[in-house]
């Protein structure tokens, strides 16, 4: 894999760190959240206490808990249960239910019509198979009742005329326990009602308790008007038909005597004035706190919590302190959001299924369990809401309410939105700093070995010399340190082959100077000695030196044409000339050879900068090679073109072809493609000594091309009737 | 009466070996090892020919430095450089600087007399040539004066060695003729490869432009060899 793979590849650890920074991020506000709830428990537990501590507190969850039917007045008057006699003797009964009673602030006009109530926030209490709806209200003075019922016959109106308790259907009100509290509610016709009581054996009408009956779709409805005073803690209400049944109510009546008496009513239920006012001090901004009777009734409920259900996303932010600018911050706002809210909290659902009641499973099981319970809410899309509940608990462990409070994490949001959003911005800009810093970092280094690779690539010619132009690195690391090793290694080898390069030259200059002492003696001996079979001796030494020399000539040849060939200096020459002058010089040793040479020469340049001793040489080397492989009678072509940005030299003849792999190879020093081809004519033969100057021709044909940034090629002719090599010369060359 | 070749070699087996067989051949030679002996020993008389090493012990090139010095003071002595240095740059060096040869030492002495009695035997051309007809040569602008050895382009004298100075005239002998490599050293009486004569030629034409910059009248036959071209 490459380095920039791995590179890109390693860098996607960078990954973990925004990852861990998401984590942290959540753990914070997790500790965050536990501290709130921590804190929303401890005040719940606060106003727990408070409420323990006071028994006038606690007594008014008590006094609710108790039963009505058990109540003893202050006076400590047992109360007679006052017997009303009653035409029904029907006992099935409902299961009391108890009402609660909203608090209103206006009045409302006893007229029988429902027409105010819908306008109130209350919900129907609905009862006997919704036969019964009841929905209750109170102002500072009084209770207001409002009850229709739905009949199957036509309710028989009271007949003055007849006895107590009513001649005719009526209606059982009970606002206590006590025999007094026990109104039987009659009207003789639709219209304002009576309200009749026993005491002993006396009947009272009660004038205070006023209503208005109206008749109704299948039955009646009825608006009660009851005082505070008359009303203590429990509120019932039952309708007694002659003929019908059953027993429409809300309360356990039992059949006494011929007559109906209250067995059991309901206590009332609504927010308690005392309890209201004692927790006002221990609610702040964004709680809402309920406090709650055993069985889930609201005694008491403050709320400062700015909800946000009803509200759209735009004013959403409004309450909240914003960062000031604006689209980038928002991005962030919503990164942040992305972390911390992916909680899967149950969807808060502010209304309650009924009005004044709370329940939720936490309640219960606070409750159950007599200790204090959290639960988190989703409230939106951002933000949380916990609810803690904790028992309110009398001495004998026995739970009578809970505290339930709940608080918003905005709170939160609003602390933290300038701390953990500006730390979350830190660490992001820092984070991305620190990945581009290390991937520049890590670029750099890789760039820096593909660099170092590169040189090293380049550092060495195809033909084995060495490049001196490997730069040296200045740094002080490894890379550093590499680069430098690399350079030592290439001037190790570069002077090396520099050595084994001169190591010919050097070496004939050495051994020429033994090598005259021995020849020159060999020669004097010569002279000196007439012995014949000594003279055979020193000829056969002369011989051998001879050779020595001859070897050493050669050895060095390459290289002096390539000093020659450095040294020369250019002129301007016509080149035209050139190729007719040659062209002359080349036509007797053609036709001596018997080949036939046809000169092609249509130009006319006459400023061609160059060498022209060379070139001639370099057509004389390869006019050699030509009539060495044209056959007898045969054609060699001579020819000089111009093309649009070069001059075109052509030398080419009839005869075998090139082998192929050996194309571009056959300007390379010392290899000949004569021996490839030694099934030839007997004129191609040729001796091992000249097969290698061949060899160095063609190299110094390439060498002289080189000299005058030009190219050869040698290819076969495009009908394979021969071989053509093609020096291309360019017009401005130097 | 025996020609004076003077040997400058610091190797001393090669210097005796080529004084046995110089004084074989009926030569009278001194033997000289360094450059300061030798120079010294030149003061004095004069050799007829010098045979001189390139390196001479300490002095790299003090063979070249003497072949100056001689030169400056005897500018028709011949003078033959005789090496183990056989690169292109030495052999161009020594004839830049007024030498008339320059042999390899590996070169087999019967070659090496070849070329010292050529030499030799041009001095003595010259000397006698006085009679000659031809000893003065006129073409156009060049005046060749064989008996005094001078040559002027345009009255202006050109200071040529022996060597190029024969070739100049074998050219300027025939105008329009082409002479090829072989009978310009025929003319010149040395044995010289290819590439010395046209190291020779170049230098010609350099001197003759030094003095006329238009000069052209030495041509290439590309492939032949070398014509005089009169100017028309």
């Amino acid at each position: 894999m490459r380095l920039r793979k791995q590179l890109l590849i390693v860098s996607l650890f960078l990954l973990v760190l925004p990852i861990s920074g998401f984590l942290y991020i959540r753990e914070m506000e997790m500790v965050l959240r536990l501290g709130q709830e921590r804190a929303a428990l401890a005040t719940a537990q606060a106003i727990a206490d408070r409420i323990t501590s006071d028994s006038d507190l606690l007594s008014s969850f008590h006094q609710m808990q108790e039963s009505g039917y058990q109540e003893t007045d202050n006076q400590g008057n047992e109360k007679q249960n006052s017997v009303l006699s009653l035409v029904n003797t029907n006992s099935d009964i409902n299961a009391s239910r108890s009402i609660y009673i909203h608090t209103i602030n206006s009045d409302i006009n006893l007229d029988g019509y429902e027409d105010e109530w819908l306008g109130l926030d209350i919900d129907n209490l609905s009862l006997n198979s919704s036969r019964l709806n009841l929905k209750a209200a109170s102002t500072f003075n009084y209770v207001y009742l409002f009850a229709s019922f739905s009949l199957d016959s036509p309710v028989q109106y009271h007949n003055p005329t007849t006895n107590f308790p009513a001649g005719g259907d009526y209606l059982l009100l009970s606002t206590g326990t006590r025999g007094k509290d026990n109104y039987v509610i009659r009207t003789s016709s639709p219209g304002r009602i009576q309200a009749i009581y026993k005491e002993g054996n006396k009947i009272f009408q009660e004038f205070q308790i006023r209503g208005f009956w109206r008749e109704a779709n299948n039955g009646f409805q009825i608006e009660l008007q009851i005082p505070k005073s008359l009303v203590k803690d429990t509120l019932g209400l039952a309708f007694f038909q002659s003929q019908a049944n059953p027993i429409l109510g809300n309360m356990n009546v039992e059949f006494i005597d011929g007559q109906f008496v209250v067995k059991e009513a309901p206590n009332t239920k609504s927010i308690n004035q005392v309890l209201d006012r004692t927790v006002q001090s221990f609610i702040h901004e964004n709680n809402r706190l309920y406090l709650l009777d055993s069985q889930g009734w609201i005694l008491s409920e403050r709320d400062s919590l700015a909800t946000r259900e009803s509200t759209n996303e735009s004013t959403d932010y409004e309450g909240r302190e914003r960062p000031s600018d604006s689209e980038r911050t928002l991005a962030l706002e919503w990164l942040l959001r992305l972390i911390v809210s992916t909680r899967d909290f149950p969807q808060y659902n502010h209304r309650l299924h009924q009005k004044g009641f709370l329940s939720a499973d936490e309640i219960t099981h606070a409750a159950a369990s007599n200790s204090p319970v959290a639960q988190w809410y989703s409230l939106d899309v951002d933000s949380n809401l916990v609810r803690v509940v904790v028992p309110v608990v009398m001495q004998d462990q026995q739970v009578v309410g809970s505290v339930v409070l709940e608080q918003s994490n905005d709170q939160w949001w609003k602390f933290t939105n300038s701390a953990v959003f500006q730390l979350i911005l830190y660490t992001f800009v820092a984070l991305l700093l620190a990945a581009a810093v290390i991937l520049l970092y890590a670029s750099w280094l890789s760039f820096r070995i593909r660099q170092l690779n590169n040189y090293v690539k380049k550092s060495i010619h195809t033909d084995g010399t060495i490049n001196r132009s490997f730069p040296k690195s200045n740094f002080d690391d490894e890379i550093g340190d590499l680069n430098r090793s690399y350079l030592e290694l290439l001037s190790n080898i570069d002077e090396y082959n520099d050595y084994l390069r001169t190591l010919s030259s050097k070496l004939s200059h050495e051994l020429r100077t033994p090598i005259a002492v021995i020849r020159s003696s060999l020669d004097n001996l010569e002279f000196l000695n007439a012995d014949e079979s000594q003279s055979t001796y020193i000829k056969r030494a002369q011989e051998g030196t001879s050779r020595l020399s001859n070897i050493l000539t050669s050895m060095n040849s390459a290289k002096q044409v390539e000093e020659a060939i450095k040294n020369t200096e250019f002129e301007n020459f016509s080149l035209t000339n050139l190729i007719n002058d040659i062209g002359q010089a080349y036509q007797p040793l053609a036709n001596e050879r018997g080949r036939n040479l046809s000169v092609k020469n249509s130009t006319s340049i006459n400023n061609y900068v160059g060498a022209p001793e060379l070139i001639v040489q370099l057509l004389d080397k390869l006019f050699e090679n030509a009539l060495d492989f044209c056959p007898n009678e045969r054609y060699i072509e001579l020819a000089l073109h111009e093309r649009p940005d070069c001059y075109e030299l052509v030398v080419s003849n009839d005869g075998p072809l090139l082998p192929e792999h050996m194309r571009g190879q056959i300007f390379d020093s010392l290899i000949s493609v004569r021996s490839q081809s030694s099934n030839l004519n007997a004129d191609s033969f040729v001796k091992s000594e000249q097969k290698f100057h061949l060899g160095l021709g063609l190299f110094i044909a390439r060498l002289v091309v080189e000299l005058h940034k030009g190219s050869i090629v040698a290819n076969n002719r495009k009908d394979l009737s021969g071989v053509e090599f093609k020096i291309y010369l360019p017009k401005t060359p130097h | 009466m025996a020609k004076h070749i003077a040997i400058v070699e610091d190797e001393i087996a090669i210097a005796e070996n080529y004084r046995d067989a110089l004084e074989r051949q009926g030569y009278k030679v001194s033997m000289f090892h360094d450059r300061p002996s030798a120079e010294e020993a030149f003061q004095l008389r004069l050799p007829d020919l010098a045979i001189i090493d390139v390196g001479l012990g300490e002095e790299i090139e003090g063979g070249f430095e003497l072949c100056r010095n001689l030169r400056a003071m005897a500018p028709t002595l011949p003078i033959i450089f005789l090496s183990a240095r056989d690169s292109d740059f030495d052999i161009v060096s020594g004839l830049r600087l007024g030498a008339d040869d320059y042999l390899t030492k590996d070169i087999s002495q019967p070659h090496m007399f070849a070329r010292i009695i050529a030499l030799l035997r041009r001095v003595e051309l010259m000397a006698t040539s006085s009679d000659k007809s031809d000893s003065v040569v006129n073409r156009g602008d060049l005046n060749i004066d064989l008996e005094r050895l001078s040559v002027t382009w345009k009255s202006e004298r050109i200071d040529l060695t022996i060597t190029e100075l024969w070739i100049v005239h074998s050219l300027a002998k025939h105008p329009g003729h082409v002479k090829n490599r072989q009978q310009l050293m025929d003319a010149a009486n040395v044995v010289l490869d290819d590439n010395t004569i046209t190291s020779h030629i170049k230098r010609i034409r350099k001197k003759f432009q030094h003095i006329d910059s238009d000069f052209s009248s030495i041509q290439t036959a590309y492939g032949m060899g070398y014509r005089w071209e009169e100017k028309s």
